[in-house]
């Protein structure tokens, strides 16, 4: 098989695929997070300027600091198994096409699984804020708010089982020396 | 390695496809869901029998995500080399086809999370405007998602360009219609 074959091609193939991998696996982390503290600080402060006229809702909104966290730990789970996928090559293969595609594969599914728990982060805050603030006014309201906040928090799943397929894609050569 | 056939770096490319494809869905799904979900949450505080029937906006920004999970699985799963071969044409369309549907279903999120936020405020004043609202959604998520799925099978570029203003212009129409109707 011939060399690079486009202008892009010549850039990309200079660089190792352990780079794209080890970013792949620090934004799955880093971004998930990210957007869990995000989620977490909009609803937390909504949450305790709200309690302070009805301090009954404090217990039961403590669920949307929950749906929040609970973003941050997929990001965790899907940087370990992304770091399990990593295998060490021999010097010779480090830059053969089926090395770069591992490398490809475990940078877009970091990607995927940063970003999308950043905006599920962001979105169950936001609603979880709303969820607070409605609640403190009218208790009947809170179980069906957190109906849609129960629809946010599904977008971090999506990235997590994309994330998980597409890691299955990076199969690294396998070694010799 | 002898049966790997294909551009090397055309699956970078093709995986940034289906990375576009989700992120940028679930970016819609996001802001629809929230920017919605505040409109209910403060509209049920006036007319709390009205909240159930208000979460439509909720769902139909949810399923944007479900659109993008789709298109980003059929393109992750179509990068193959060792199968079938994968040149840069397929890497180039892969990530097309990504884009075409993240970035209309980013389009499309944001319009049903501010006409749903409009549309469930005015909901709760005049009843007859839950139709009007619950259409708007719908257009943007259908045309998006044949987009995808025609870009992921490397068909011409002119059709899913137009598939593209379409979604996209319905996009424009819903905003000005709501303020019209309103």
């Amino acid at each position: 098989m011939a060399g690079p074959s486009s202008s892009w091609a010549h850039a990309l193939v200079q660089i190792s695929p352990y780079t794209f991998s080890a970013i792949g696996i620090a934004v799955a982390i880093g971004v998930s997070v990210l957007g869990a503290a995000w989620g977490i600080y909009i609803t937390g402060s909504s949450l305790i300027g709200a309690a302070i006229k009805a301090p009954r809702i404090t217990s039961k909104n403590l669920i949307s600091v929950i749906f929040c966290e609970a973003v941050a730990i997929y990001g965790v789970i899907v940087a370990i198994i992304l770091q399990t996928k990593l295998e060490s090559v021999p010097a010779s293969k480090i830059y053969a096409p089926e090395s770069l595609r591992a490398g490809y594969a475990i940078f877009a599914s970091g990607i995927i699984v940063g970003f999308a728990n950043l905006v599920c982060g962001l979105c169950v805050g936001i609603i979880g804020s709303s969820c607070a603030l409605s609640d403190a006014q009218n208790s009947s309201l809170f179980v069906k708010i957190l109906v849609i906040e129960i629809f946010g928090s599904a977008l971090g799943l999506f990235g997590v089982i994309v994330g998980i397929i597409m890691s299955a894609q990076a199969t690294w050569p396998a070694g010799s020396a | 390695m002898s049966t790997f056939s294909g551009d090397e770096t055309a699956p970078f490319f093709g995986f940034l496809g289906a990375a576009a494809a989700l992120v940028f869905s679930c970016m819609g799904a996001a802001y629809g869901t929230a920017k919605s979900g505040v409109g209910v949450a403060s509209m049920g505080v006036m007319r709390p029998e009205l909240v159930m029937k208000s979460i439509v906006p909720v769902v139909m920004a949810g399923v944007l995500g479900i659109y993008g999970l789709i298109i980003a699985v059929i393109i992750s799963t179509g990068i193959n080399p060792k199968a079938k071969s994968y040149y840069l044409f397929d890497g180039y369309a892969h990530l097309s086809s990504g884009l075409a549907c993240g970035l209309a279903g980013l389009s499309a999120g944001m319009a049903i999370g501010i006409v749903g936020d409009a549309g469930v405020r005015a909901n709760a004043q005049q009843p007859k405007l839950f139709v009007v609202d619950t259409l708007n959604g719908n257009y943007l998520c259908s045309a998006r998602d044949c987009v995808g799925i025609v870009g992921s099978k490397h068909t011409g570029n002119l059709v899913y360009c137009l598939k593209c203003c379409y979604g996209l212009g319905l996009d424009w129409i819903g905003l000005n219609g709501m303020k019209v109707m309103l």
